[in-house]
């Protein structure tokens, strides 16, 4: 590593882990408040105010479904480069990680459709409460969508010489938060109607 | 999975993978890692499929209702959406080969949403108790579901602007904005009001109405007091209503009018209840208003209780079914 300067926590595993992973696994922590808090006052507030059905009955079921399958296969293409990375085929691990990135990419385009449909019909962030909770809490989820597809071209730039091939792992587990993330706000804002 | 992640570092080697020589040597193990991800996608695939199919199938195909659809749809979109989180977290994130604390501290992070949900909840869930009743949720569940009662079946496909979905109630809205000081029933008693210095106009006095007309109201809601030489604690509402939604507010304040003496009727004066935007005379109209007196004594008389009910039924039969 010439000239680069490792970050201490690449090689200190104290906790039996390696710091950068437990680091990732302390962003999840946060990360399951932050999202659990807005989905938690989403369920309150759903079963508080049955008039939202009329609202959540305009949301696209299809569309929803299409970007789980997305996230899912994403999800997929980071573990496989998880796999690969372990067996040290840093080429293939970028390979896999740019397979995510467009499936990123895909779910983003497929977002800004699908909002751009809903606002131009009217259902603006302050058109009612159920709107409100489904912009907040897709923009939060998006916008970790977009950080972790930077975040992972990163890795994918780096892999590719073979350098920090464990962070390929470090950010799967993120992204797999991510996906888990949308497993819920699926059902909870286009299923259940 | 267990004999397929069995080569996963249980921590404490680090992680540069790339330099280990066992994963190289064992070449299958990592063919078998592969394949074991392709099946737990397989398998997060099928339980899409199930999760749409289920709300489909109980809605479109057989028709179930109330409580056993509502099961159908909690078990298939939800329960399942546990199941793959579960493998998600299992087989994707691999939790159950990190060290112990970790499941705890994430689960301890559950448990706080958890906590905070239950917490909540009730207040949010339920609109009234024993001894307190939450009348804006209320409102705001009567509204929407009548708003969403008048589009019909709730169909996935509409492009109804849903803006149009909560009308403009000018009774409801006279009471949240202009009840707290000028009172419900418009007689300048409101909780707020009853502060205020000076207070606020009473709308059911006979004397208030002397030298004010339908206009003026429309140009104080819109303008604010000190737009007709009155108190600057009376606010411009024209950044709040639009026009229409001004003259509908005007219209009640102008049905908390007393009935006017017969021998006083000189004009037919019949306020026009119904939301017809009536044309303002711009700003020719300021001259006139402006010999109100400025400090008008506002004396909030006793009113008796025959008096009340009779405004009260005034005001069911004139503007309740006007505002709808």
């Amino acid at each position: 590593m010439s000239a680069y300067t490792r970050p201490i926590a690449t090689g200190r595993t104290v906790t039996g882990m390696s710091t950068a992973k437990l680091a990732v696994w302390w962003i999840i922590v946060s990360e399951v408040v932050i999202f659990g808090g807005v989905l938690a006052s989403y369920i309150m507030h759903r079963i508080g105010h049955p008039e939202w059905q009329h609202s959540a009955a305009h949301t696209n079921m299809w569309i929803g479904a299409f970007n789980t399958f997305v996230l899912l296969s994403s999800s997929l293409s980071a573990v496989l480069a998880h796999a690969a990375a372990e067996r040290g085929d840093g080429a293939l691990a970028a390979r896999r990680l740019v397979y995510t990135i467009g499936g990123a990419v895909m779910f983003l385009c497929v977002k800004a459709y699908e909002w751009t449909t809903e606002i131009s019909a009217g259902f603006t962030i302050t058109a009612s409460g159920f709107w409100s909770f489904y912009y907040t809490a897709a923009g939060i989820h998006a916008a970790h969508v977009f950080a972790g597809a930077i975040i992972m071209g990163f890795i994918a730039v780096a892999a590719k010489r073979n350098q920090d091939l464990h962070r390929v792992e470090i950010i799967g587990i993120y992204w797999h938060f991510v996906d888990l993330v949308w497993i819920f706000l699926f059902p909870l804002l286009y299923i259940a109607k | 999975m267990s004999e397929a992640t069995h080569s996963h570092d249980h921590g404490d080697h680090g992680h540069d993978h790339g330099h280990d020589h066992d994963h190289g040597a064992h070449g299958h193990d990592a063919a078998a890692h592969e394949k074991h991800y392709i099946k737990v996608w397989g398998l997060l695939m099928i339980l899409l499929v199930v999760s749409i199919a289920g709300p489909i199938l109980a809605d479109d195909v057989l028709h179930l209702e109330g409580l056993v659809r509502f099961i159908v749809v909690l078990v298939t979109a939800f329960g399942i959406a546990i199941v793959k989180a579960q493998q998600v977290v299992k087989h994707f994130m691999h939790l159950t080969l990190e060290p112990k604390f970790v499941a705890y501290i994430t689960g301890t992070a559950v448990a706080f949403m958890m906590l905070f949900f239950f917490f909540v909840a009730p207040d949010v869930m339920k609109h009234a108790g024993r001894n307190w009743e939450n009348e804006a949720a209320e409102d705001a569940v009567r509204r929407g579901m009548e708003a969403g009662g008048e589009h019909g079946a709730p169909e996935g496909t509409t492009t109804e602007p849903p803006g149009h979905e909560q009308p403009f109630e000018a009774r409801l809205e006279f009471t949240t904005t202009c009840g707290p000081c000028h009172g419900t029933a418009g007689g300048g008693d409101g909780p707020t009001g009853v502060t205020l210095t000076p207070r606020p106009a009473s709308f059911t006095e006979a004397v208030f109405w002397e030298q004010r007309d339908r206009a003026h109201i429309v140009k104080v809601i819109r303008e604010g007091g000190p737009s007709v030489g009155r108190s600057v604690l009376m606010a411009s509402f024209a950044m709040q209503f639009n026009p229409e939604q001004i003259e509908a507010l005007a219209d009640v304040v102008m049905s908390f009018r007393p009935e006017p003496e017969p021998e006083e009727i000189a004009q037919p004066e019949e306020p026009p209840v119904p939301l017809e935007p009536v044309p303002i005379p711009e700003a020719p109209s300021e001259p006139v208003v402006e010999a109100a007196p400025p400090t008008e004594p506002l004396t909030p008389e006793g009113i008796t209780e025959a008096e009340t009910a009779r405004r009260a039924a005034f005001i069911a039969e004139r503007l309740l079914p006007a505002s709808r």
